[in-house]
């Protein structure tokens, strides 16, 4: 339903005179994340002033990882070495109406096709099988993803793509940002923002554990003497 | 190769929970029956019951650290409920229980220090696993070893066992408590009860495991007086390391808590009943092959290789 008013919305837009415009549209505006959140789809929307292709970056903010590397040590397989990583986001996806082979590295560089761009460390040769791990469990997890020719084209050189956000997305303001391509050169760049945010509950616990933990211990503390005596009350051992 | 794979997702969504702190969904059924199948383990063998939920969890995908923090808080309210139940009747220590919990309050500070620079360097993954191999697999083979002795003498000679206590030194800082008639220096059951604070802080485990044979076969406490003491005394405790863990880990998780907590209340009921139904040694001999199974598991899961030589997690 929302597709189609969308679509219809989309084929209404003036398209002349806006040359290199690129206007980015996404739906649903946010996602809740709740007991019932399994994954969910977004679809974005996107016009432009003419024909062209069409990059799309999504991006989380950045979530702290830390990667570590098993190694045999007698029977056991323990934790090696590790690396931490603060500028990472938890979320990341590329989706292309063009092959990537056709996007030049400096393209690429410009619209930050890796989300690693600013961890200087893992350019560093030793750390590169920590990169490829890296990137290997964030796609296993379907949180980073690259797919190209998946931005279709529409009428009135409107595209559309869909996105595939997983169970473990992390909560935050996303980034949406598209490069329009005009003959293989850049033309224009727009750029949306998308909320996932967690349920009240979860929303106001997170908050809670992370900014007032004292608070949060006092609390936990109680809950828990609360239910305990209620359970000496009602269910008394014997 | 993953020997136990746990992720629970329920058919039904409205049947899942979304733990905030843990970052992961898990069914709320499985959750409940988890918490039952801790409190049926209490009711029947006496214990907190963490060595059992705290590796379950693990193994359905909540992080080691939130796993142990949530079930120290748990712990707080199954160990009211156990006290209250032997405070009406009077069989608490209560000055004994003040002072190994003296001593709880420092190594609670001290497991949940070791917890944080396990989580700051990337192993608790691995650490925390060989800890529970090596403390409940050494605790679960002694009580293997006991029980059966018992059983065999008891088939040899049907004369009770006698256990002298231990001489434990009277200074510096002697005190006498009088529930127990017991005159000790303070330093001993402050440094009992500092071990069981590691133990709860840093495995989320109740310590019952351990003080109780320290109170009754090296202070020589009247068993009456035991349980009830040990409770008190583990309540406080883990009030502390609740405390701690919000405020240095961050990692406790009051939904997970609260109902692993429900489930277990109506856990104790049932293994209360059932431990009238089996005989001393056979209680305890059931409680060491449990103890031995999961540090075998345990033990089993980290000699397995790894599906991927790489792993991430949150710092």
């Amino acid at each position: 339903m929302m597709r189609a008013l969308l679509l219809s919305l989309l084929a209404l837009l003036p398209v002349t005179g806006r040359a290199a415009a690129l206007d980015l549209f996404v739906a649903p505006r946010e996602m809740v994340l709740d007991g019932t959140f399994h994954g969910a789809g977004l679809t974005v929307f996107a016009t432009a002033g003419g024909p062209g292709d069409l990059v799309l970056v999504l991006e989380s903010p950045a979530a702290p990882a830390l990667l570590t590397q098993r190694k045999k040590k007698g029977v056991f397989w323990i934790t090696g070495r590790r690396l931490r990583l603060e500028d990472a986001p938890g979320y990341f996806a590329v989706a292309t109406s063009l092959p990537f082979a056709a996007l030049t590295p400096e393209l690429k560089e410009r619209m930050g096709f890796l989300p690693l761009r600013r961890e200087a460390q893992l350019a560093e040769a030793q750390n590169r099988a920590f990169t490829v791990a890296f990137l290997r469990l964030k796609q296993r997890e379907r949180l980073y993803a690259w797919r190209e020719m998946a931005i279709g084209k529409r009428p009135h050189h409107a595209f559309h793509a869909e996105f595939h956000l997983p169970s473990s997305v992390p909560a935050g303001r996303y980034r949406l940002r598209g490069f329009f391509l005009k003959d293989g050169v850049l033309a224009a760049t727009g750029e949306t923002g998308y909320t996932v945010r967690q349920g009240q509950i979860g929303f106001a616990l997170s908050v809670l554990v992370a900014e007032y933990p004292l608070l949060t211990g006092f609390l936990s503390i109680a809950v828990m003497l609360m239910t305990g005596l209620a359970g000496a009350l009602l269910l008394p051992r014997r | 190769m993953c020997l136990l794979n746990l992720s629970v997702t329920a058919e039904d969504p409205a049947m899942d929970l979304y733990l905030p702190v843990a970052h992961v969904t898990l069914g709320m059924g499985s959750l409940l029956a988890l918490g039952l199948g801790v409190g049926v383990l209490s009711g029947l063998f006496g214990v907190g019951g963490g060595f059992i939920s705290v590796p379950l969890l693990m193994f359905m995908g909540v992080p080691p650290a939130v796993a142990i923090a949530s079930q120290s808080a748990q712990l707080v309210g199954s160990n009211l409920t156990g006290y209250i139940a032997y405070a009406r009747r009077g069989e608490v220590d209560d000055a004994m229980a003040v002072v190994l919990a003296s001593g709880g309050l420092i190594g609670g500070m001290a497991g949940a220090l070791a917890l944080r620079v396990l989580r700051h360097y990337g192993w608790t993954e691995t650490a925390i696993p060989l800890i529970f191999i090596f403390v409940i697999g050494c605790v679960g083979l002694l009580m293997l070893f006991e029980s059966l002795r018992t059983v065999i003498k008891r088939g040899l000679a049907r004369r009770p066992r006698v256990i002298e206590p231990w001489n434990f030194p009277t200074r510096p800082f002697r005190t006498y408590f009088a529930a127990s008639h017991l005159s000790i220096s303070y330093l001993v059951p402050a440094g009992v009860g500092f071990i069981a604070g590691i133990f709860v802080a840093l495995m989320g485990v109740g310590g019952g495991f351990f003080l109780v044979p320290v109170l009754i076969y090296a202070f020589g406490m009247a068993p009456r007086l035991v349980t009830g003491t040990c409770f008190l005394a583990l309540l406080l405790t883990s009030m502390v390391s609740v405390m701690l863990h919000a405020v240095i880990n961050h990692a406790v998780d009051p939904v997970l808590a609260l109902v692993l907590l429900a489930g277990s209340l109506l856990g104790t009921q049932m293994g209360a009943r059932l431990s009238t139904a089996l005989r001393g040694e056979a209680t305890r001999l059931l409680m060491a092959l449990l103890l031995i199974a999961v540090a075998a598991m345990l033990a089993l899961q980290l000699m397995a290789p790894p599906d991927d030589l790489y792993a991430l997690t949150t710092p």
